[in-house]
């Protein structure tokens, strides 16, 4: 049988260089990047991807994608962005900043990702059966408990490509 | 082993070189440690049910880590956990801790949203991949532990959860 090679994955990984280390030439034109922000106006600003991973595949009806940028004056923003597949939820996209790789680890551990998913469910709308709450209830369940695995997947992969301890 | 043949179980050449080693941890900061690799298993994705790596390493102060990593097809994201354990026991309450059933994406919309007939089907065809999955790993786990290097273990095979 053929040894498989373990290690590959790990190699691919894109920063095993310290991202932090690694000067942005400043003779080299700094690409501008635009994120979009739900919710609030686009926030452009000259710098290079640090890192990136995301969640998605073809099953599940959510995913997240987190992107991290260096800025030119050497601060760092992330960028953290939730998709839906059904109609009832909804892209949301938001940005943090951090000047230091721990403190992207530790904003990266704060967040929850319940913020993320839509919990209305018409508990006082007296029309709609008691089944149909419990139902809509239990979907909300299912997916906030997806998105905070898929959400714990994503930053065990980011802080293992930063290498953050 | 649940589906013949797909597993595989390298052993790393010696002597051991040690080397700057990270693994994933789901949620966490990475295991950083200096070590080596002693043994992997695998066993790849297909398109219904994901695929698992376990890998033991010796570490350069006597220990082992053992990192195990659950791959769905199409995801570049592995479900991963590692940890550092001193002892056989250690190593298969690590492995029997990461349960591939509670970290596999399900999406039971249809179950819950469509008719009773959706439902049941929907229900079923989730159990199933579910303990298809759990057990190549479970076969993936005893063929680290069946190995000679980790001979103490062979009297401590995980419960057939």
């Amino acid at each position: 049988m053929a040894p498989v090679t373990l290690f590959s994955r790990d190699l691919s990984t894109v920063d095993n260089v310290e991202p932090m280390a690694a000067p942005i030439n400043v003779f080299a034109e700094v690409p501008k990047v635009k994120l979009q922000r739900t919710g609030q106006r686009p926030l452009v600003f000259e710098g290079v991807e640090v890192c990136s991973a995301t969640t998605h595949s073809p099953g599940p009806s959510l995913w997240y994608e987190i992107n991290l940028y260096r800025k030119q004056a050497g601060s760092l923003v992330i960028d953290i962005r939730f998709f839906g597949k059904p109609n009832d939820m909804k892209d949301r996209f938001r940005t943090f900043f951090a000047d230091s790789l721990d403190e992207v680890a530790h904003i990266l551990e704060a967040y929850d990702p319940a913020l993320d998913i839509n919990a209305d469910i018409p508990v006082h709308d007296d029309s709609v059966p008691v089944s149909v709450i419990a139902l809509q209830a239990a979907v909300v369940r299912m997916r906030l408990d997806e998105a905070r695995r898929q959400f714990a997947d994503l930053i065990g992969e980011i802080l293992h490509q930063l290498d953050v301890q | 082993m649940a589906e013949g043949g797909h597993i595989s179980l390298t052993r790393s050449a010696s002597p051991l070189i040690w080397e700057w080693i990270s693994l994933r941890r789901s949620g966490l900061r990475p295991l950083r440690f200096q070590g080596a690799l002693a043994l992997a298993a695998s066993s790849p994705p297909t398109e219904d049910r994901p695929g698992h790596t376990v890998r033991l390493f010796d570490t350069s102060d006597g220990r082992m880590a053992v990192a195990m990593e659950l791959w769905s097809a199409g995801c570049s994201v592995p479900t991963a956990d590692a940890r550092v354990v001193t002892t056989v026991e250690e190593l298969v309450e690590a492995c029997e801790n990461f349960d591939p059933r509670e970290r596999m994406s399900l999406d039971f919309t249809l179950a819950l949203t469509g008719d009773a007939v959706d439902a049941v089907a929907t229900t079923a065809a989730i159990g199933s991949r579910l303990e298809a999955t759990a057990a190549d790993y479970r076969s993936t786990v005893l063929a680290i532990l069946r190995n000679p290097c980790v001979q103490p273990a062979a009297a401590s095979a995980p419960r057939n959860r």
